[in-house]
């Protein structure tokens, strides 16, 4: 048996950046395995001391290589935190822009801010509901400086310091100034919200709340707007992921594009449609999820072109190992990333060998499919539910077998109701109330099933370390069979 | 020529739905009745009426917490986009935060102001989406009727005066009276006692009414004595956010309230509180 060897070094690229966050201190190990790694490759390259098992001692130098290559790429990227310290808890004043979209509670609106002169110094803001401030304004901040704690059992300190961000204002003195100061990419980044935000007014105008929110979500992957209620009602339903912008919305936009364009010549459709994904991405922020799934379809564009055979499964590895590499926090701290990354994989190995065990099941109305994506996604993914909530959604099977079918013409809808919104009110109104009754339909069975009580039942929680078991043995398997293939 | 028919058969089937749909919606509309809902919008006060002619009014727009909008879908047609009067009491961020999506969201045919201003964020902006949208806003006045059709007129009590800038905003809150047949309401925004024993002296009797909204979501500071007494509600509602952070409502207005035997209905306890009537019968309805 051999595994195929581009898997195989993934893997342990991906374990080795996993080995850092586990085991902090082991710099030096990484050094000496990495070092060893290059010995043992020169010899067994070069030399015949290994004889017959010259082969064997190839492959675990390699291996080692790539294990310490995302080791070592990983502890270069570790946040350092700014020596703030004697500031802390004192009245301070700090210029910088907002470098997220900011993010609305019940009590509270939460963003962070980067400063101008502090290189990378991140400080999380809370800030009054009544604030207006947006991404990429230019604000001076006056308030307490002080440090983020721990809520609950969650690690919050921790998650936040692999964002960089190791300080706090509460409620400070916020004055939002001219952008002069303000990056170039931070400007640009700002004009991509602004389309989106365009959309979604456009959206709000004719679908009534919270169905507008739930109609952003499906379509543009904007979760801010959802309240903490339908929130909750679509996590214990199981079917939040319908608002995470997915493979499926960047494969709509790429497709619309290429047939758009398809009297042009096939390399400037291409290139529209590589355009369309790359701005489709910068409105949903270029968040992790959203450029998998945006990394995947370019690969399948791609792929095309050069009429090679697209393999979904090498280009879903390809984008998750490539994302890592430039963010190896993802991999650990990402819960939309690791979502995204384990239900895709999920549905790629699944999918069709549960259409084929679902041949009862009725292919109408889409529920055989919609079925066996649910059941092959929630599969992989059920282990790390279970660590990050603590519990199960045991009726996230038919909460999705009635929703999934209508996401995509409500996405449709939407799309319509926001692109004509530009044009005609009156025009974008009719389609806004078809998108209204079907979306109250969807917040119906996401309502009634979240307020069902034993809808999410809570299990013991298991530890990060069982659940990463699990994969690596999950992962081992597929690789053992794309083998057998 | 099959693929055409089986075009032309789907198209007609999504017109007769829609058809369908249109006299759905005719049939539930015009309710005949007035019904005054004060909406659960949290630490703040939302109160939408609707005339028995379907005239709409929407007084303050709750904090800045998107409740007022998905408490209006509740209460409005899907497809009604557009109200006639909306009124901001004062330029407080408990009563005014939600208004600034409101604004951006429906249509307005007149917004009443107290005339009062405030450099806070949320007010700045408002002001700009009110320009914007070219929305026509006139200040408040006493002795403005609003004529809501079929029968029911909101009446404007209070600021009699143009408000110089440094009246505190809660003194400054419009305060207004809607009467319907025999039945009265009594909206007072975040109005203080001073205010409240003001109104007595100017109406007097005419102030008898039978549902209020207690002044300053159930603060101390506000339904004194002297105006319970005037007043008489049979029910007070008290809009509140639950848990808040104020103490609202508080044991002395409670202790006021009991005194005076009215029942007290509370946007913390039951949700979104509607009253409905047809001048005879008053229905009663939490959500």
């Amino acid at each position: 048996m051999s595994f195929s060897p581009f898997f195989v070094h993934g893997t342990l690229f991906l374990l080795g950046v996993s080995f850092v966050f586990w085991f902090p201190n082991f710099f030096a190990f990484s050094i000496f395995l990495c070092i060893c790694g290059v010995i043992f490759y020169c010899f067994a390259r070069f030399t015949k001391i290994f004889g017959r098992l010259t082969f064997i001692f190839l492959i675990i130098a390699i291996g080692s290589l790539s294990f310490s290559f995302g080791a070592l790429r990983t502890y270069i990227s570790f946040p350092q935190e700014p020596p703030f310290g004697e500031y802390l808890s004192q009245e301070v004043s700090l210029s910088g822009y907002v470098a997220d979209e900011p993010i609305q509670k019940e009590t509270y609106i939460r963003y962070s801010v980067v400063a101008y002169d502090l290189k990378n110094v991140r400080v999380l803001v809370y800030d009054d509901l009544t604030s207006q401030v947006s991404y990429g304004d230019s604000v001076t901040l006056e308030g307490k400086l002080s440090q983020p704690e721990n809520k609950d059992t969650f690690n919050w300190v921790g998650y936040l310091s692999h964002q960089n961000i190791f300080y706090e204002i509460k409620y400070p003195n916020v004055i939002v100034e001219s952008p002069e100061m303000v990056p170039f990419f931070v400007s640009l980044q700002k004009k991509l919200f602004s389309i989106k935000y365009a959309f979604s007014k456009n959206l709000s105008r004719v679908i009534p709340e919270p169905a507008a929110s739930l109609a952003g979500g499906e379509l543009l992957g904007e979760k801010r707007l959802l309240d903490k209620k339908l929130n909750d009602a679509l996590k214990i339903s199981g079917v939040s992921h319908i608002v995470v912008l997915s493979g499926y919305n960047v494969t709509i936009v790429s497709e619309t594009i290429m047939r758009v364009l398809s009297f042009l010549p096939k390399n400037i459709s291409l290139y529209g449609a590589l355009l369309g994904i790359f701005l489709f991405a910068g409105t949903a922020g270029f968040s992790a999820s959203v450029m998998r799934a945006a990394l995947m379809a370019t690969l399948l564009l791609l792929a095309r072109r050069a009429g090679a055979h697209y393999q979904a499964r090498r280009a879903l590895f390809i984008a998750a190992i490539l994302l890592v590499f430039i963010k190896p926090t993802l991999l650990l701290y990402d819960t939309s990333f690791q979502l995204s990354f384990l239900a895709t994989m999920g549905i790629l190995y699944g999918q069709k060998y549960f259409e084929k065990k679902f041949i009862r099941v009725t292919p109408r109305f889409g529920l055989r499919t919609a079925l066996a994506t649910t059941v092959s996604a929630q599969l992989v993914v059920l282990p790390l539910l279970i660590n990050l909530s603590g519990g199960i959604q045991i009726l996230s099977i038919p909460a999705n077998m009635l929703i999934l079918p209508t996401v995509p013409p409500v996405m449709f809808l939407s799309l319509t109701v926001g692109v004509l919104g530009f044009f005609s009110y009156s025009l974008s109104f009719i389609f806004g109330i078809m998108a209204t009754i079907l979306i109250s339909y969807q917040l119906a069975v996401i309502n009634f099933i979240g307020s069902i009580s034993f809808a999410n039942v809570s299990v013991p929680y298991i530890t990060s370390l069982f659940a990463v078991l699990f994969y690596v043995v999950f992962f081992v398997k597929i690789l053992w069979k794309e083998e057998e293939k | 020529m099959e693929r055409r028919r089986k075009i032309i058969i789907r198209v007609c089937i999504i017109l007769a739905l829609l058809n369908a749909l249109v006299w759905y919606f005719v049939f539930t509309e015009s309710p005949h009745a007035l019904s005054v809902s004060f909406l659960n919008v949290g630490q703040g006060d939302a109160i939408f009426i609707e005339a028995p002619n379907g005239s709409q009014v929407l007084i303050d727009g709750g904090p800045a917490n998107g409740a007022v909008l998905r408490e209006l879908a509740k209460v409005m047609p899907i497809y009604d986009r557009y109200i006639d009067v909306v009124i901001a009491t004062h330029p407080d961020a408990d009563h005014i935060g939600g208004l600034n999506e409101v604004f951006k969201r429906f249509q307005i045919g007149l917004l009443l102001e107290s005339g009062l201003s405030k450099d806070t964020g949320i007010f700045l902006a408002e002001e700009k989406t009110i320009t914007e949208n070219k929305i026509k806003h006139i200040n408040a006045r006493r002795g403005m009727k609003l004529d809501l059709g079929g029968g029911a007129v909101l009446t404007i009590l209070f600021p009699d005066r143009d408000l110089p800038s440094t009246v505190d905003a809660n003194d400054g809150s419009i305060t207004a009276l809607l009467s319907y047949k025999k039945e009265t309401f009594l909206f007072t925004g975040d109005a203080p006692q001073k205010i409240e024993k003001y109104l007595v002296a100017l109406d007097g009797k005419n102030l008898d009414i039978d549902v209020l909204k207690a002044g300053h979501h159930g603060s101390k500071t506000s339904t004194s004595d002297i105006f319970l007494r005037a007043t008489t509600p049979v029910y007070t509602i008290i809009s509140a956010g639950e848990n808040n952070r104020y103490g609202h409502p508080h044991a002395d207005t409670l202790a006021r309230l009991r005194t005076a035997s009215t029942t007290v209905l509370r946007t913390d306890e039951l949700g979104t509180i509607t009253f409905k009537t047809d001048g005879k019968e008053r229905i009663l309805e939490y959500k």
